[in-house]
């Protein structure tokens, strides 16, 4: 039986559905991710587990123990927010003891645990700043210790990298996934950041309309799209229709299903380089319609046949020189074309 | 340089605007005070210098008992009406959107109701032959048989009466001080209510409690025409003294009654100070 058991949850708002009976179960020590675009349902999932939202229906049980009715002082369910929610009139210090304080544990005991908590999100000296006198960053280090102290069942996140910048945005990240792993405490992270999904996630729930379109491994999530919907939303595929895409490489398929293809996968010449494509891909000729830098990614949009084609390419300074109009040649290797079944 | 005269005459500008409310300060505030202060310390023909006036204002047990009775009704008025404001506030933000419209415009309504109106409607509710004294004599409910509108308690309610739509007023906004999320954070961290209250709530909105606190301190010890209507020279309060030492009901005594004000006013400097140091110990994060 699995650690976390989310059983055909429904959760309405003013009459209208957000969690459409979800059903999903996360293993203990796991790093989950739910992934979905805003107004999918994850953060109010991520509430229900909480108790902070009343369920319309369903069950939820964590640790073999029916949750879905208990008071959220009483699951057993920690939760970091995206605004950090730290106590304006609180030091880091006492921040972080508060949940030991609310268990009524002495004084000699909780100051070893913080200090320990301290040492685990890099805080050491910031004991006694305000919130105020913190970084997003900061902040958010106090708000992941002041959930973990209490060692809940599960910690939940619900976007708590949202207000930060790229940089250090990435380095929390990093930093999450390692105290995961050191503490193996169970952990439920919400964002709408398909990377961020992908960097951190022992799993992945796809969320889409208040039900998971897809769960797997991040790998499998992004090289097998199961759905039109996570191929857009998971990693920028080209989706076409059967019609069009047996029109683009001119040989009959299958009609009436979409096919996704990872932009990374073509492969982009100019006109007559490279000689072939064989027996594995199909070549098709296309002009460049437009470049976007991407750092180290330059992406070609390509026009051909009619279908538009974005392609992505290492960016290094020959694939600079193809500008607009350009004619070039693509190369689509057949197994990396993944048909999509809804 | 040009960039320099458009600062300077953007100055000049803004210095000119403020003028007209410098001019009211100094006219209507400071050249008053002034007066006053300066009138404390001159004997009652206000030729020679001295601090007569004081001694007599802190000697006089009968302006001892002024000031003794107009701390009291204060302080009790302001504590009542903080403490009962603090909850009636708290539960209009709870209500929807429309009826927190409703609710307010009601209490500021109530809230502008006040001095010789307001003791006046006391008086045909509740005085010796007021409509509910009569009507609760006539049912034989002897509720406000013991009651005097005359005596402290009547002069108790009715300060609590005008002070404490002013304390709902300005209480109100203080509460969306308060995040969701942190009552949230704090529940799930192990936190009840009461805990959530006394450990972040509270303190979080004390700024505001004491702020509010020190407005209706000065609000009662200031108050002079409800009081006035209310109990005339029957009751011994501060403004009333001064009032009367001006007006002259017995002889006039201006300078006297300035060495009061004065009194009165340090009384408020005291308060809000006191105020301040009790909440810079609670919020020290305010330092």
């Amino acid at each position: 039986m699995s650690y976390l058991i989310i059983d055909k949850v429904t959760k309405k708002f003013d009459g209208t559905v957000v969690l459409n009976e979800i059903s999903l179960a996360v293993e203990r020590g796991e790093l989950v991710t739910l992934l979905g675009p805003s107004g999918c349902g994850k953060s109010t999932l991520l509430r229900c587990i909480a108790g902070l939202n009343e369920v319309d229906g369903g069950r939820i049980l964590l640790n073999d123990r029916d949750i879905t009715y208990l008071a959220p002082r009483k699951r057993g369910v920690g939760m970091v927010f995206q605004s950090y929610a730290l106590f304006p009139n609180m030091t880091v210090y006492e921040n972080i003891a508060f949940g030991l304080k609310m268990q009524g544990l002495k004084g000699g005991y909780i100051a070893a645990r913080v200090k320990e908590m301290i040492d685990l999100v890099g805080l050491g000296g910031k004991e006694k700043s305000y919130p105020r006198e913190l970084s997003g960053g900061q902040q958010q280090r106090v708000a992941l210790a002041r959930s973990m102290i209490v060692e809940p069942d599960v910690l939940l996140l619900d976007e708590p990298f949202n207000a930060l910048d790229a940089k250090i945005r990435k380095m929390l990240q990093m930093e999450l996934k390692n105290i995961q792993k050191k503490s193996g405490m169970t952990m439920i992270f919400v964002t709408h950041d398909q990377e961020e999904a992908l960097t951190i996630s022992d799993r992945i729930f796809v969320i889409n309309e208040g039900r998971v379109a897809q769960s797997g491994k991040p790998l499998e999530i992004y090289s097998q799209p199961a759905s039109e919907f996570v191929a857009r939303f998971i990693g920028n595929f080209n989706v076409l229709k059967g019609e069009e895409f047996e029109r683009l490489v001119g040989e009959p398929l299958i009609s009436g299903k979409s096919l996704a293809i990872r932009p990374e996968v073509i492969k982009l010449s100019l006109n007559g380089e490279n000689g072939k494509g064989h027996n594995g891909s199909w070549r098709i000729k296309g002009k460049v319609v437009s470049v976007f830098l991407k750092g180290n990614i330059l992406r070609y949009r390509v026009r051909s046949k009619d279908c538009i084609l974005d392609v992505d390419v290492l960016n290094n300074s020959l694939d600079c020189s193809l500008n607009y109009d350009t004619s070039v040649d693509l190369v689509i290797p057949k197994d990396e074309v993944k048909v999509l079944n809804l | 340089m040009r960039a320099k005269w458009a600062h300077i005459s953007k100055n000049l500008w803004l210095t000119g605007a403020l003028f007209p409310l410098a001019v009211m300060i100094f006219g209507f505030e400071l050249l008053p005070i002034m007066g006053m202060l300066i009138d404390s310390f001159r004997t009652d023909d206000g030729n020679v210098w001295t601090l007569g006036q004081y001694i007599t204002a802190l000697k006089n047990p009968y302006y001892l008992v002024a000031i003794k009775n107009s701390l009291l009704i204060s302080l009790l008025s302001s504590f009542i009406a903080i403490v009962v404001a603090a909850f009636v506030a708290y539960f209009i933000t709870r209500l929807k959107p429309k009826s927190q419209e409703a609710v307010l415009t009601y209490v500021n309504l109530t809230a502008n109701f006040a001095g010789v109106p307001l003791a006046f409607a006391y008086i045909i509710m509740l005085g010796n032959s007021g409509l509910f004294t009569i009507l609760f004599q006539r049912w034989g409910l002897d509720i406000f048989s013991e009651f005097d509108l005359y005596s402290w308690s009547g002069l108790v309610l009715v300060y609590v009466y005008f002070q404490l739509p002013l304390a709902i007023l300005l209480l109100y906004p203080i509460y969306f001080e308060i995040k969701e999320q942190w009552r949230e954070a704090a529940h799930l961290l192990g936190a009840s209510d009461m805990q959530f209250w006394l450990q972040v709530g509270l303190p979080v909105i004390m700024p505001g409690l004491v702020g509010t606190f020190s407005i209706l301190f000065a609000n009662a010890m200031g108050a002079y025409a409800t009081a006035y209507a209310l109990v005339g020279s029957n009751y011994n309060l501060l403004s009333v003294r001064i009032g009367a030492l001006i007006s002259g009901d017995v002889y006039a005594r201006p300078h006297l009654a300035s060495a009061l004000a004065m009194l009165l006013a340090l009384s408020l400097i005291a308060a809000m100070l006191t105020n301040e140091y009790m909440m810079r110990r609670i919020r020290r994060d305010l330092k």
